[in-house]
């Protein structure tokens, strides 16, 4: 299968974001990237893999 | 055995990847889908349904393609048609029969793309069952996704659709969401696009250029010559400004592809293209977009009911696209972008009388959105600000240590986490009235706030609220405004949880209610002192001034020694997150021996192993007592979900040392790997390690070996002064080089994680010289 390693991600950068905004004002999305990776254990690996979901519309 | 798709090109090569076609029908219409709507009109004489007997076909002759490549795993993609139309039971039949004989033989990953019009939380328990993870199509808004994807009476399907990706972010399902399939549409504002798609909060995005070849060009409006690129950088600029706040294939393999990676798509780069198509019938077929050239395009004449895997890759539309640029066309390989473009989509090269030996029909957008996308990803990287040096805290930690600016770093990094994670709860179960006071009295005094959140056991208890429906744990949140208050001396009244009998307001204390009563309450704080309502209206009253605690109040207990400090924390119901019975409330004798405890252990770390005393002092802050094991073993843990804490049975000053030093490599690691992958975690690899009779997953075995280093440093200090160091040292130290060696030809490590365990064997090394 292609899905070889292209790049890591770390989860630093979405970080700095929380830190600076005030609770309420966290963003979903930022959020969701910490709970992908907290909670749900997504690997910060980003594996590229050609068909994934290219093959539909 | 040559089919329609052009004779044998030489041997067999491995394929990975198998779209199923399980259902051939679709219960939308939309005019721009390239299986009903474009040059290939083969589904009309295709079985609606793929019949488990095919399915079983199928899935035997992957798994022995797999068995004869060695293949580490393949992919499997439930498709159509649209393959919801299956029905829960016949797809759980189905899933069930493709299973058994590839997962006999490697891993199995299972996806599936559809409509979402018909997921429900039936299918989505069958789809559970099986791990099979969900693209959903969407093409933006309401306005935007009307535009094509319709019912055959017209109906919209929005509604439908954001009901399944609703029930997809739900946390029994949230692991299932693989992402959101967005077919452009020049004409639908994209930043609008970008919006509508963002707001589903989808883990990744695939943005598909509509199927076109030369014999039936793109839409173009106007007099407009790249619009495509024009949409997709609207996008591109925007998805950067956001700081990348989801995965979008299509950029990240421009970003690969312009540091010389592979590209991960079809739609550009030279990636081998592995994969094949089992039609509803059985037989193989190219890839669907192939369905956009001509009638017949992707058909091979072979099928899983006479033909091997190997059979299929050996003919040559397969196999040409093994080649990467070499088989471009003179204009493409003169091209200064053609290592990132390469072409583009295999089927959008076509044009009839030329075959596909042509620039795509997309090639002016792809060269500007190529060089435009390197570009504005440049400026991107050169404009981030400076992240704490990687490299720094690597070598820090990997030396065993760790001064105290790295570990305040990592603990500010948790902090972050539980802010994230905290927002997420009311993301998911609705705003409570702690939560608002928590941002009110974060207004007025932001440390105060950051002192509680600090609190080990917030994340914890976070993490648990994210992984249930139920929301009645909420006015846990009333607890954290209340200390919040406590310490910015600010008013708040709001809501608890007498969560049996103890209400918790991390670092200030713990309140006690008469009985084991779990039910709502009311607390308020003013100006030193707090109330408690509960039921039947009774009211417990603390003057915070006052010291030393009573029935229903105890105070935090702080014990500082030669300036490190912790508190023991035997109140917080979140604090069960270590694996072993938290010790109920201390009374003061069994207090009086934790501090006591704590104090000698200190003053030997600090004497004898003064290298560890800096992270220690930064980073742990609270000692979570445990129940004293009924045989008088050692117990002692650390929970992942909780940095800055440590759990332990009650245990003398000098093993105490020895555990407070073991259990925090364990945290420090595992607040790195927060934020690193040190290791691939879809790795399989087991790892033999000295201390566990079996063999270890990499994470655990990399875990071990860090925390295991550092008791081999412990009994390295006390060779000559410790009798048992004689047998233990040399022990300990064997069991840490041999799994050091282990984790290095594992094959497993990434190269930060390398470079992490390299560091870590030149520190052991180092000992014996």
């Amino acid at each position: 299968m292609n899905t070889e390693v292209a790049t890591m991600d770390t989860l630093v950068g979405p970080l700095a974001t929380i830190k600076n905004a005030p609770l309420r004002e966290i963003k979903a999305e930022d959020a969701d990237r910490v709970v992908r990776r907290i909670v749900d254990k997504e690997s910060l690996l980003r594996r590229l893999d050609v068909a994934a979901f290219q093959s539909a519309h | 055995m040559p089919g329609r798709a052009g004779g044998e090109s030489g041997g067999p090569h491995p394929l990975s990847q198998f779209v199923l076609k399980v259902h051939s029908r679709c219960d939308l219409s939309c005019d721009h889908c390239y299986v009903y709507e474009h040059a290939d009109q083969s589904w009309r004489s295709k079985p609606k349904v793929m019949s488990p007997e095919v399915a079983g076909a199928a899935a035997r002759r992957i798994a022995e393609h797999a068995e004869t490549w060695s293949l580490p795993r393949v992919r499997v993609v439930l498709h159509g048609g649209e393959p919801l139309l299956l029905g829960p039971a016949r797809l759980d039949e189905l899933i069930t029969r493709v299973r058994a004989p590839i997962e006999a033989v490697t891993r199995l990953s299972l996806m599936m793309q559809t409509n979402g019009v018909r997921f429900s939380t039936e299918v989505g328990d069958v789809l559970k069952r099986h791990g099979v993870r969900v693209g959903v199509s969407l093409d933006g808004d309401r306005p935007a996704n009307d535009r094509h994807r319709r019912f055959a009476n017209g109906a919209s399907s929005f509604d439908q659709v954001r009901a399944a990706l609703a029930l997809l972010r739900r946390p029994e399902y949230r692991e299932l969401y693989a992402g959101i399939l967005c077919t452009i549409d020049v004409r639908n504002p994209p930043e609008q696009v970008y919006e509508a798609l963002l707001a589903e909060r989808p883990p990744r995005i695939d943005f598909l250029l509509p199927h076109a070849t030369w014999d039936e060009p793109p839409y173009r409006p106007g007099d407009r010559h790249t619009p495509y690129a024009d949409w997709l950088s609207v996008i591109h600029r925007r998805w950067l400004a956001d700081d990348r706040p989801m995965r979008i294939r299509l950029f990240e393999g421009l970003h690969s592809t312009a540091r010389g990676g592979p590209s991960g798509s079809e739609q550009l780069g030279a990636d081998a293209v592995d994969l094949a198509v089992i039609e509803s019938d059985g037989s193989y077929e190219q890839a669907d977009s192939m369905k956009t050239a001509y009638d017949g395009a992707p058909a091979t004449g072979l099928s899983v009911l006479t033909h091997t895997v190997d059979d299929l890759s050996r003919l040559q539309p397969i196999a040409v696209r093994q080649n990467g640029i070499r088989n471009l066309c003179d204009v493409c390989r003169s091209c200064p972008v053609a290592t990132q473009c390469a072409g583009g989509l295999y089927a959008h090269r076509y044009r009839t009388g030329h075959g596909f030996a042509n620039p795509s029909v997309y090639c002016p957008d792809l060269r500007v959105l190529v060089e435009r996308t390197n570009e504005e990803s440049s400026m991107y990287d050169a404009g981030k600000p400076q992240e704490t040096g990687t490299a720094e805290v690597i070598a820090q930690l990997a030396s065993g240590f760790g001064d105290e600016a790295t570990i305040g770093w990592l603990a500010e990094q948790q902090r972050s986490v539980t802010r994230a994670l905290l927002s997420a709860t009311i993301d998911q179960h609705g705003g409570t009235a702690g939560w608002e006071v928590l941002a009110e009295v974060e207004a007025e005094d932001p440390e105060a706030v950051s002192r509680v959140l600090a609190h080990p056991y917030v994340r914890a208890w976070a993490v648990g609220m994210l992984r249930t429906e139920d929301p009645s744990g909420m006015p846990y949140l009333g607890g954290l405004a209340a200390a919040a208050g406590v310490h910015a001396d600010v008013r708040v009244e709001t809501e608890v949880r007498i969560d049996r009998g103890v209400v918790t307001l991390p670092t200030i204390g713990t309140l006690y209610w008469p009985g084991e009563v779990t039910a709502g309450a009311r607390i308020t704080v003013d100006r030193g002192k707090l109330w408690l309502t509960g039921p039947d209206d009774r009211t417990i009253t603390v003057d915070l001034a006052q010291p030393g605690g009573s029935a229903t109040w105890q105070p935090a207990r702080r014990i500082t020694v030669d300036g490190w400090s912790v508190r023991i924390e035997d109140g917080d119901p979140a604090r069960d997150c270590h694996g072993w019975t938290p010790a109920g409330r201390l009374d003061d004798v069994a207090a009086a021996r934790w501090r006591d405890a704590l104090a000698g252990a200190w003053r030997l770390i600090v004497a004898d192993l003064p290298g560890y005393a800096p992270a220690l002092r930064a980073g742990l802050q609270v000692i979570m007592p445990l129940e004293a094991d009924p045989a008088g073993r050692q117990r002692a843990a650390t929970a992942m979900d909780a940095f800055g804490s440590m759990a332990a049975a009650p245990v003398g000053p000098a093993e105490l040392a020895v555990l407070l030093v073991h259990e925090f490599q364990h945290a420090k690691l595992g607040a790195l790997l927060d934020l690193y992958d040190l290791h691939d975690r879809n790795s399989d690899v087991r790892i033999m390690v000295g201390w566990k009779p079996e063999p270890r997953p990499v994470e655990a075995a990399l875990q071990g070996v860090y925390a295991h280093a550092a008791v081999t440093d412990v009994w390295r200090t006390r060779l000559g002064s410790d009798p048992r160091a004689a047998e233990l040292y040399p022990m300990y130290r064997r069991w840490t080089t041999d799994a050091i060696t282990a984790l290095r030809s594992s094959g497993a490590l990434t190269p930060l994680g390398a470079d992490f365990v390299d560091r870590m064997a030149a520190a052991v090394a180092a000992w014996d010289a």
